[in-house]
């Protein structure tokens, strides 16, 4: 197995709030390993971004990170210094915000903010090589014309371009980590997948990891190799992209992808997991998907502890490498996953009863929408017990 | 740019309109403004006569007509007192209460700026507590008792600086201090609150994960956005600086535009009176006109649609 | 979308379905002093009147300067004119108020009637208003005054009239603000659908809203007003001798600087205690950040 790029260890991140303070991260550890792109799903609120900003050295000023590691190529970036964390950020790791309309400071042009992320981290260069540098950079995410774009300003852009523009910004030293965050979120329906293959090819062509954080799961089927999914602050499952979507195991998991809509699905009645996720304030003890989990809301023991992240007990062996059906846009190019040495094993869940949660989610839906006429499980029975 | 550079000169040429529309009716509150002329022992046959010489027996919207005509040829009658020009008696003035409304605003904004630079790059908020408590102090004390209070104690206490007239070059320092030392809290608030908001934009945290050092992202991402709200604030406190200097200008015996119109207010001499709000007023328009301008300049959003 | 907005945790959180409230800042020093600062005031204008004192318009050439506190018969020492300074002071806060407290209300009658009806119906008027408020701005309001005292002569009315005309931008662009941001919402919009007059959905649903807002602004305004009628007073434009003013007790006091500062620092240690007062403790409602935007206070 390869050394990981990136390794998270027990991150716990905390807020200082008037309420009081709230953890925001409780305890979260995963791998990013080299050219693998790692997906972090999750709803609004369920900490994906305070993660990476958590990683980047970047949290507000009334957050802090409590305890756990943040190891890049071993070293413990979350003990670094302001200094070292400056040499890192921009040049190893690199980030894509999700807004592109404010992430450009707008009475700068375009091309001398790329330039100057190349000038950060070598002060060697000389002007007009950052100048060339920067329209190639600009030429390789797809702006047209880019010489005369160089000298533009952000608000003469459309979004789908400050997108493009900030993701050249974030690829100008090669970064070997790339963190975007949601990165299409904020763009036009007709936008988001160009700016997605832009992004994929140029993180491609670079070999940088990718941790892709998004709540667009059909983007996850796309693009990621592996997938982390995130509830109330904590990792309630992660594996390949196959043992997510065919094998998913936490109920929270197959909730989220219940909630696609599908086009080979039976019904057209979008499914949506009951109630709202807590706060971070809210948050009940034990599984914190417990009050709205169909197999935990009734089992006492799923509300006295917090289900650790374990390895699944039943390892698919061979689970299929074909592209799933899930997404619309399905050119194959990112569908499948790179092989880069991970096990089956790697296919971690945090329930009490994952080995079982599917079955049991079967029985309660047979319960409960029996008159409802739609307790087709999304995960068709062929797929997931081959 | 073009048209931004034209609209906004339209708006000052309509706002120069209104000024002499405002102080035009402003004269005949009280009907026929020759009676002001006239002492109140003259007869009707001489109020009419004087009345029928200067044409305020015509009907007002063709006095207007003429009023306006002379007044872009900069002839806004004579002084009733000294019987020169009044619009060179203003003219003569205006350098002096120009210089004084420059240096208060200078000493006004130059320290708040750095204070407010100095305390987003260092974190001392004790400095800007420090600071906004005395400058918030200052504006509880109208400028006029303010100015009495520094000649009592630089002037006749420590013999220090001259309390009169502009004659010394030093004569400038206390009604120029008087008077900008009223603003300091205002701006320090101003770029302050400006520093901060534009610390938690999104850009600065762009910066940030590119690797730039806090110090650099203030000179370089967030200060030239900051100003720019501050910028119209500032043009309107100049003009206000520009009227407000009426007061010091007393106060120092100092021989601008409002002392002028002060002195002209005893003798009914409102040709001048008129004469110099109509001339404060266009300077206050093109100065914000100006800033207009710079702002244009300083925000490529405003220049480039 | 998700919390990468740090407001997002630092707002209140809910608990239970009820907001927390926000943490109470006790009695800061600030608030106690200007407290006690604005109670002396009161006492001066409201308690003093009532004590058996020399009436504030009583000359006594003979006992002209008395310093404070040397005759328990004039506790704060008489004037040049030998009246008595405790009396005048007293009445000359009553006149002051009054002047500030009528001013203040008349600009902000007329700032909500603008800000209201211009951030309602839009279109011409709110351009003709937007001009007006440019216009307004653009003349400095203690040279137009001296225009307006240069052709009517200075009395109580023209200053209150003038300082009452031209101070009310603030009021109009606030009103308007939140018009414009209430215009859209179902309030206010499911009466105008249902053929409400706009005269009773600004008084029913916008006035309301903007009305708290306003005050807040006039709190501070009226330390503000002070300021600037207590100005026009010592320049001679305002109220007229033989009603004293603070500003009027100064500009006599002037010309003995050297020989008896005391003639002006009492009337000047009043003002700063009511401005001040005021403006402090209306700090503590608007949030350091705010505030009059627009000094003017000469």
């Amino acid at each position: 197995m390869p050394e990981p790029l990136l390794s998270v260890r027990d991150l716990v991140v905390t807020f200082r709030t008037p309420a009081g303070v709230l953890t925001a991260i409780d305890g979260v550890s995963f791998d990013v390993f080299p050219g693998e792109v790692l997906c972090i799903v999750g709803e609004s609120g369920s900490g994906k971004s305070v993660l990476n900003l958590a990683i980047m050295g970047l949290l507000p000023p009334n957050a802090k990170i409590e305890s756990g590691q943040v190891l890049y190529r071993g070293e413990d970036i979350a003990e670094a210094t302001p200094k070292r964390m400056r040499e890192l950020r921009g040049s190893r790791i690199a980030m894509v915000f999700q807004d592109p309309m404010t992430a450009l400071n707008p009475v700068r042009r375009v091309g001398r903010q790329i330039g100057e992320m190349i000038r950060l981290h070598d002060k060697a260069s000389t002007a007009a090589s950052r100048k060339e540098r920067a329209i190639d950079l600009l030429r390789e995410v797809g702006v047209p014309d880019a010489e005369a774009r160089y000298d533009a300003y952000p608000h003469q852009f459309s979004g789908g371009m400050r997108q493009r523009a900030t993701i050249a910004m974030a690829m100008a030293n090669r970064p070997a980590l790339l963190i975007a965050d949601e990165p299409t979120t904020a763009l036009d329906v007709t936008i988001q997948a160009q700016v997605m293959d832009v992004l994929s090819e140029v993180r491609a062509e670079v070999g940088s990891s990718m941790i892709l954080v998004t709540h667009d799961l059909g983007l996850v089927a796309e693009a990621a190799d592996r997938v982390a999914v995130m509830y109330s602050g904590r990792l309630v499952e992660t594996g390949t992209v196959d043992e997510i979507f065919h094998e998913a195991s936490h109920p929270y998991t197959i909730g989220l992808l219940r909630s696609l809509l599908r086009t080979d699905s039976t019904t057209d009645v979008a499914y949506a997991i009951p109630g709202q996720p807590p706060t971070l304030a809210t948050r009940p003890s034990g599984c914190a998907f417990q009050p709205r989990c169909a197999i935990g809301r009734d089992r006492p023991e799923c509300g006295a502890v917090v289900p650790p992240l374990v390895r699944l007990a039943d390892p698919v062996v061979g689970a299929p490498a074909a592209p799933t059906s899930t997404a619309g846009d399905d050119d194959g190019h990112f569908g499948a996953p790179t092989v880069f040495g991970l096990s089956d094993a790697d296919h971690l869940a945090a329930c009490l009863f994952a080995d079982e949660a599917e079955a049991l989610l079967a029985e309660a839906d047979a319960r409960t929408t029996a008159t409802a006429g739609s307790g087709d499980p999304v995960l068709s029975p062929s797929r997931s017990t081959p | 740019m073009t048209r931004y550079v034209i609209k906004r000169v339209l708006r000052g040429v309509l706002t120069v309109f209104g000024v002499m529309v405002v102080s035009f009716f402003l004269l005949r509150l009280t009907g026929n403004p020759t009676r002001l002329l006239l002492s109140q022992s003259a007869t009707q046959a001489q109020v009419d006569a004087l009345s029928h010489q200067l044409g305020y027996d015509r009907p007002l919207i063709a006095q207007f007509g003429s009023f306006l005509v002379n007044a872009v040829q900069g002839n806004l009658g004579d002084s009733l007192v000294r019987h020169t020009s009044a619009f060179d008696l203003v003219i003569q003035r205006v350098p002096a209460t120009f210089e004084l409304a420059v240096a208060a605003f200078l000493i006004g904004i130059v320290p708040a700026f750095v204070a407010a630079v100095l305390v987003q790059i260092t974190g001392w908020r004790w400095l800007r507590t420090t600071l906004l408590w005395l400058g918030s102090i200052r504006q509880a004390i109208p400028v006029f008792v303010f100015g009495i209070l520094l000649v009592l104690v630089f002037s006749i206490g420590l013999h220090l600086l001259p309390s009169q007239g502009n004659l010394k070059p030093t004569a400038l320092i206390l009604p120029a201090v008087t008077m900008g030392t009223f603003e300091l809290a205002l701006y320090l608030r101003l770029f302050s609150s400006s520093l901060q908001r534009e610390n938690s934009a999104d850009y600065v945290r762009t910066a940030r994960s590119k690797g730039k050092g806090p110090i650099a992202i203030v000179l370089s991402d967030t200060l030239s956005n900051a100003v720019l709200p501050v910028l119209a604030v500032a043009g309107l406190n100049f003009g206000a600086l520009l009227g407000g200097a009426a007061v010091v200008e007393v106060v120092f015996n100092w021989p601008g535009v409002g002392q002028l119109m002060l002195t002209s207010v005893s003798g009914r001499d409102f040709p001048v009176v008129q004469a110099g709000l109509l001339v404060i007023s266009v300077i206050f328009v093109v100065v914000n006109l100006l800033i207009d301008l710079l702002h244009g300049v300083l925000d490529p959003r405003v220049r480039l649609s | 979308m998700s919390i990468n907005d740090p407001l997002v945790l630092t707002r209140p959180v809910r608990l239970s379905g009820k907001v927390l409230p926000r943490r109470r800042r006790g009695w800061s020093p600030s608030i106690v002093l200007s407290s006690i600062m604005l109670g002396l005031v009161i006492v001066l204008v409201a308690v003093v009147p009532f004590l058996p004192l020399y009436d504030p318009f009583t000359q006594n050439l003979s006992i002209a300067q008395q310093a404070p506190f040397t005759d328990m018969a004039h506790l704060l020492g008489t004037d040049t004119l030998g009246r008595d300074i405790l009396s005048r002071l007293s009445l000359a806060g009553r006149v002051s108020l009054l002047i500030s407290v009528c001013a203040v209300a008349l600009n902000v009658v007329i700032g909500a009637i603008l800000g209201l009806s211009s951030g309602y119906f839009g279109k011409a008027l709110d351009t003709i208003v937007s001009g007006v408020a440019d216009l307004q701005l653009a003349i400095p309001i203690m040279l137009l005054l001296i225009l307006v005292v240069s052709v009517v002569g200075p009395s109580t009315s023209t200053l209150i009239l003038v300082l009452g005309v031209t101070y009310w931008v603030a009021y109009g662009r606030t009103a308007r603000a939140v018009t414009l941001s209430l215009r859209q919402r179902d309030f206010v919009l499911s009466p105008i659908t249902q053929g409400a007059r706009p005269t009773w959905v600004i008084r029913k649903h916008l006035l309301p809203k903007v009305a708290p807002q306003l005050a807040i602004l006039a709190s501070f305004d009226i330390g503000t007003m002070i300021t600037i009628s207590s100005s026009l007073d010592y320049l001679g434009l305002g109220v007229q001798a033989p009603t004293p003013t603070w500003g009027g007790m100064i500009s006599e006091g002037q010309q003995y600087l050297q020989t008896n500062p005391w003639l002006i620092i009492l009337p000047s240690i009043a003002i700063f205690f009511l401005v001040g007062s005021v403006q402090f403790l209306s700090q503590r409602f608007t949030g350091e950040s705010t505030g009059n935007s627009i000094s003017g206070g000469m």
